[in-house]
């Protein structure tokens, strides 16, 4: 297989997809590195989870949650090579099937933290296809507006485990980073979810 | 789902491993840890096979390595399902490098064998073929019986690969029989081997 630079125009924006799924009364886990960047970029608050590290291991990570609160919505929201470093992951998420999850892959088949170098999306690698295979039959690939309206309802509100894999342009962007503080970061999210309590 | 099934699978693994093992040392074999490395070693040990005894999810880029390195010699990577899911991103890596001599087999018992026999995910929905597949790798497969096995066996030894072939096991307690213990013991009789007086110098 080889490397195609075609990543370079794709017209999805990372920054509008964000912005689009940004909603407050959902409970959002951002992946390391430009995904966090997005959200922060889209409206930061205590209903994002920012990962700052853990590559790997944000799926896993909205799993628990998912399984913890099966009366919100979870959604993952992470990039292709956070998700090919936690492939695995989603064999858990499948057996476990929890209906409140949904998985976006910001997909721009970059490693844009260290330098924007191909992933292996970037050769041919179908994270969604691998999500059917591993037994997750709402998965699929999304490259262009249409489809990402179409995709959007199946991110919100539809029966999970979903995962959509949504192809966005490789651009270099502002990097626009929340707070660096984790114990800050889980204190605020503990508490806008379980009130006083959760932090005490 | 189902986590009965496998016990009646009608493969047995240490059958599968005789068949699989070339004690003429051709093929270079890589074993993944626990229940593999038993197969082979009650198979025929010998310095033809590097057995990894830890490293879980390590067996498949260590083949990879191994095949790039060595592009005139066939490789095969014997492995189980549990080790396999703890790589299973290592397949991404297997296709886009696409060794034409790297072939992978995958011993399904749907279990966690070294630690009790526990569920693994392919006992419920997972499908290593299907992910691998989707993944990139050009030649895939699922084996559940005697017959598929005898027409994957040349695919398996000879064809261009990278090839990935499930075999699907009983779940079974077998005795253990274990290779050497000593990894550099290990590493040294495998690169004499593969490599002569130059390989350990």
């Amino acid at each position: 297989m080889a490397e195609s630079g075609r990543a370079e125009s794709y017209p999805l924006r990372r920054r509008d997809v964000a912005a689009r799924l940004n909603d407050r009364s959902l409970l959002i886990i951002t992946g390391p590195g430009a995904v966090t960047w997005d959200f922060t970029a889209a409206g930061d608050g205590p209903h994002l989870f920012p990962f700052w590290n853990a590559l790997g291991g944000a799926v896993a990570s909205g799993l628990g949650l998912a399984l913890a609160r099966p009366d919100r919505r979870v959604l993952v929201a992470l990039g292709d090579g956070d998700m090919l470093m936690g492939l695995g992951s989603l064999a858990t998420v499948a057996a476990a099937g929890p209906k409140n999850l949904a998985v976006a892959v910001f997909d721009n088949e970059r490693y844009g933290e260290t330098g924007m170098q191909a992933t292996h999306t970037a050769f041919g690698a179908d994270i969604a296809g691998a999500a059917r295979g591993l037994g997750i039959p709402c998965a699929g690939t999304v490259t262009d507006e249409a489809e990402f309206e179409a995709a959007l309802p199946l991110l919100t509100q539809a029966e999970g485990p979903v995962v959509q894999v949504i192809k966005v342009r490789a651009e270099p962007l502002a990097f626009v980073t929340p707070a660096r503080d984790g114990g800050y970061l889980k204190d605020r999210f503990r508490l806008a979810l379980l009130g006083p309590d959760g932090v005490s | 789902m189902s986590t009965e099934r496998a016990e009646s699978y009608p493969l047995h693994r240490r059958e599968v491993a005789q068949r699989l093992n070339d004690t003429s040392g051709d093929t270079l074999i890589v074993t993944g840890l626990g229940s593999t490395n038993w197969d082979f070693t009650a198979a025929g040990d010998g310095p033809h096979i590097f057995p990894l005894w830890g490293a879980m999810g390590g067996a498949i880029p260590m083949g990879l390595g191994l095949a790039l390195a060595q592009p005139d010699r066939r490789v095969l990577v014997c492995t189980g399902d549990g080790e396999a899911l703890m790589g299973i991103g290592s397949l991404a890596t297997v296709a886009v490098r696409a060794p034409r001599n790297l072939a992978i087999c995958v011993f399904d018992n749907e279990r966690y064998g070294e630690t009790g026999m526990q569920a693994t995910a392919t006992a419920h929905t997972a499908d290593l073929a299907a992910t691998a597949a989707a993944l990139g790798i050009p030649v895939t497969g699922t084996i559940r019986d005697e017959a598929e096995l005898d027409a994957a066996l040349p695919t398996i030894r000879e064809s261009d690969g990278p090839v990935f072939q499930v075999i699907k096991v009983m779940a079974e307690r077998l005795d253990f029989v274990l290779p050497a213990r000593d990894g550099v013991h290990l590493k040294n009789r495998f690169r004499l081997a593969l490599l002569g007086d130059a390989g350990v110098s």
